[in-house]
């Protein structure tokens, strides 16, 4: 099957470079405005989170991103040699969090007007974004590394 | 980061001019934002009609402003596109941001 694989150094000026790629390939490969759009939020949040937490922000290592469409999905593999996730990370990114601000499976209205502002948290929702997104997720912790696979169907009418 | 910034009675109204709101920008969109209100902006008007990306750290950019800006004031947005306000609605920060179709509505929801 027809792979592509886009790789960048760790420097977050990059990424929207990537972003960009993966969305334009993605409508190619039929999965839709809407869907192209999520692809390209979750690679961007993945990549970014190589950059910021397995790297820690350090410039001048290699995040490669492969990608390939495999009948009704399209599937991308983010690698990267840097720190592994914590087992907490890995638990967000593949069941999710039970936080409430970001939980929108939770039915409950939620009362923002009340909420306390301050409590809000400024970062850290870039993992349950991939998983609330994405049709499958899975991590991989390896001797070379990390191995992140994103897959996300395309909708019967897009396939091509 | 660029903005252009106007004002409608006692609101400031900034345009956002960068077309993505990402990690490697979100540090100078929020001090950029923070500037108005050291300025003493309490109550502004973000249009971001020109925005066509959002990442969780844009997010947490505009969190931070808010906090800063206090209960005493505001900051609602208005002409975000829809891969903009489905990222909000995915966080349910739609909740936490009122977002207006058009200026006129965004400048009377906090006048």
């Amino acid at each position: 099957m027809p792979r592509l694989t886009l790789s960048i150094h760790s420097d977050l000026e990059d990424v929207s470079l990537l972003g960009v790629a993966i969305k334009g390939l993605c409508l190619y490969l039929g999965l839709g405005s809407a869907s192209s759009n999520e692809a390209e939020l979750c690679v961007v949040e993945a990549v970014t989170n190589v950059i910021l937490h397995a790297y820690n922000g350090e410039r001048g290592y290699a995040v490669d991103v492969a990608m390939w469409a495999n009948g009704d999905k399209v599937v991308f593999e983010i690698t990267d040699s840097g720190t592994a996730m914590t087992s907490r990370q890995a638990e967000v990114l593949m069941h999710g969090t039970s936080r409430g601000e970001s939980e929108p499976q939770n039915s409950e209205p939620l009362n923002f007007q009340s909420l306390n502002k301050d409590a809000l948290a400024e970062s850290g929702r870039g993992l349950q974004i991939i998983h609330d997104l994405m049709d499958e997720v899975t991590y991989a912790r390896n001797v070379e590394g990390n191995c992140l696979t994103l897959t996300k169907r395309i909708g019967e009418t897009n396939r091509r | 980061m660029k903005f252009a910034e106007s004002t409608n009675g006692s609101v400031l109204v900034v345009k956002v001019l960068s077309s993505r709101i990402t990690a490697d920008i979100a540090p100078s969109f929020k001090e950029g934002i923070i500037n108005y209100v050291n300025k003493g902006s309490r109550k502004i008007v973000l249009d971001m009609s020109e925005v066509t990306f959002i990442d969780s750290s844009g997010l947490g950019a505009l969190i931070g402003c808010i906090k800063v800006i206090g209960d005493d004031g505001a900051l609602v947005l208005y002409g975000a596109r829809d891969a903009v306000v489905s990222m909000f609605k995915l966080t349910r920060m739609n909740k936490v941001f009122p977002m207006y179709a058009s200026q006129e509505e965004a400048v009377s929801a906090v006048s």
